[in-house]
């Protein structure tokens, strides 16, 4: 879903915003601040750790990253800025981040999501596809196939 | 004199964001130079259009640190005197130091773009600079609107689907400047001419020289047209 130039996604029962809120940043000057009280407003939240993603990929350090983010939050004390979240995000590797990126988005890890058992009951059956759906990765290649063969599993029909 | 730590150069800048902003409507509005990214600042103005992005460079760092991949790789080609481009949120109040009445702005190098000497602009960290380039369709036809002449694009049925069919080209530019590459990556097959593919969001325009260009990384540059 696009809303503006915002990406949107639901997550459960959250709607999250995942993408341009880094590149209105980095690109046009408009305010992370702003843009996570604006779409607050309409019920959405802003994933700082894709914002956090999308400044380190056009090169950032995560000291630049950290400081520039952090600034960008100081004026405005109604928005909680979690900055121990955000160094550890910055700090951590590729692979590590793309976990913290998961359990933030499905509030399981993906170790959990692999191994549980019940597919059809609980909502881990829209952390595989959705995940699947948003980056063409190989590891997500790993979780389609685990979810097709849940899926073609008798037991679980 | 003195001189930065790690990873910054230190630069001094005619200003640092200018006096004044003209809008679309032709409105001058007078700018507080110490106001912070407050929302009445980022509303009214885009913050690349009135945030000084060159400066000259005064000292240069003592070292790098290599936590990050950038400094591992950096290939260290800025020298004192140079002039050099760099992102717009480099220079702010966090970033400056006062010496002797002269005010100076510590830079991450992995925010600048390039530097000029003598009148040659060198790309600085695996950076490059394109060109936009317009795209126009094959179907456009020229209608007559009130005695003007305008070019649209229309549906089979006759609706006018596109006022203005000319376009920027999505993710096609023409290469103008590329420099040395990071160390350990390798070396891309350009050359300043070739009209190339950019990753998604990689247009990233800034005003350089008096030319706009969009400045990315060598690694966002997926395809050249042969």
């Amino acid at each position: 879903m696009k809303f503006g130039q915002f990406e949107i996604d639901k997550f459960g029962d959250r709607f999250i915003c995942i993408g341009r809120v880094g590149k209105m940043f980095y690109q046009d000057g408009f305010p992370v601040s702003m843009s996570v009280l604006e779409l607050g407003k309409k019920g959405i939240d802003v994933s700082l750790f894709h914002v956090a993603d999308e400044c380190l990929k056009n090169g950032w350090s995560p000291e630049t990253t950290i400081k520039k983010l952090s600034e960008d939050f100081m004026d405005d004390k109604s928005i909680l800025f979690k900055h121990d979240k955000l160094t550890v995000f910055c700090n951590a590797t590729y692979e590590d981040q793309r976990e913290i990126i998961f359990q933030y988005l499905f509030e399981v890890t993906s170790k959990e999501a692999l191994e549980s058992k019940s597919v059809r009951d609980d909502k881990n059956l829209h952390y595989y596809l959705l995940n699947a759906m948003l980056e063409d990765k190989e590891s997500n290649k790993e979780l389609l196939t685990e979810f097709n063969r849940l899926l073609n599993d008798s037991t679980y029909n | 004199m003195i001189q930065p730590i790690i990873n910054c150069i230190l630069v001094k800048v005619e200003y640092q964001t200018k006096e004044s902003y003209v809008s679309e409507a032709g409105l001058e509005i007078f700018l507080d130079p110490d106001l912070r990214n407050t929302e009445l600042h980022s509303l009214a103005f885009n913050q690349t259009d009135y945030r000084q992005t060159s400066g000259v460079v005064v000292a240069l760092p003592m070292g790098y640190s290599r936590p990050h991949y950038f400094y591992d790789n950096f290939v260290s080609e800025v020298e004192v005197g140079d002039k050099v481009y760099f992102h717009y949120t480099a220079i702010d109040l966090d970033s400056r130091i006062e010496y002797e009445d002269e005010r100076y702005y510590a830079v991450p190098l992995e925010m600048v773009w390039c530097k000029v000497k003598d009148g040659v602009l060198t790309m600085i960290g695996g950076r490059v600079f394109c060109e936009a380039m317009e795209y126009e369709y094959d179907d456009i036809e020229e209608i007559e609107v009130g005695g003007v002449k305008i070019k649209v694009r229309m549906s089979g049925s006759g609706l006018v689907t596109e006022m203005n069919p000319k376009t920027q080209d999505i993710n096609r530019a023409r290469l103008i400047h590329i420099g040395t590459p990071l160390k350990n990556l390798p070396e891309v097959d350009v050359v300043p001419g070739d009209v190339i593919y950019y990753a998604k969001d990689a247009d990233f325009e800034n005003l350089i020289e008096g030319k706009k260009y969009f400045c990315m990384t060598q690694e966002d540059i997926l395809a050249k047209q042969i």
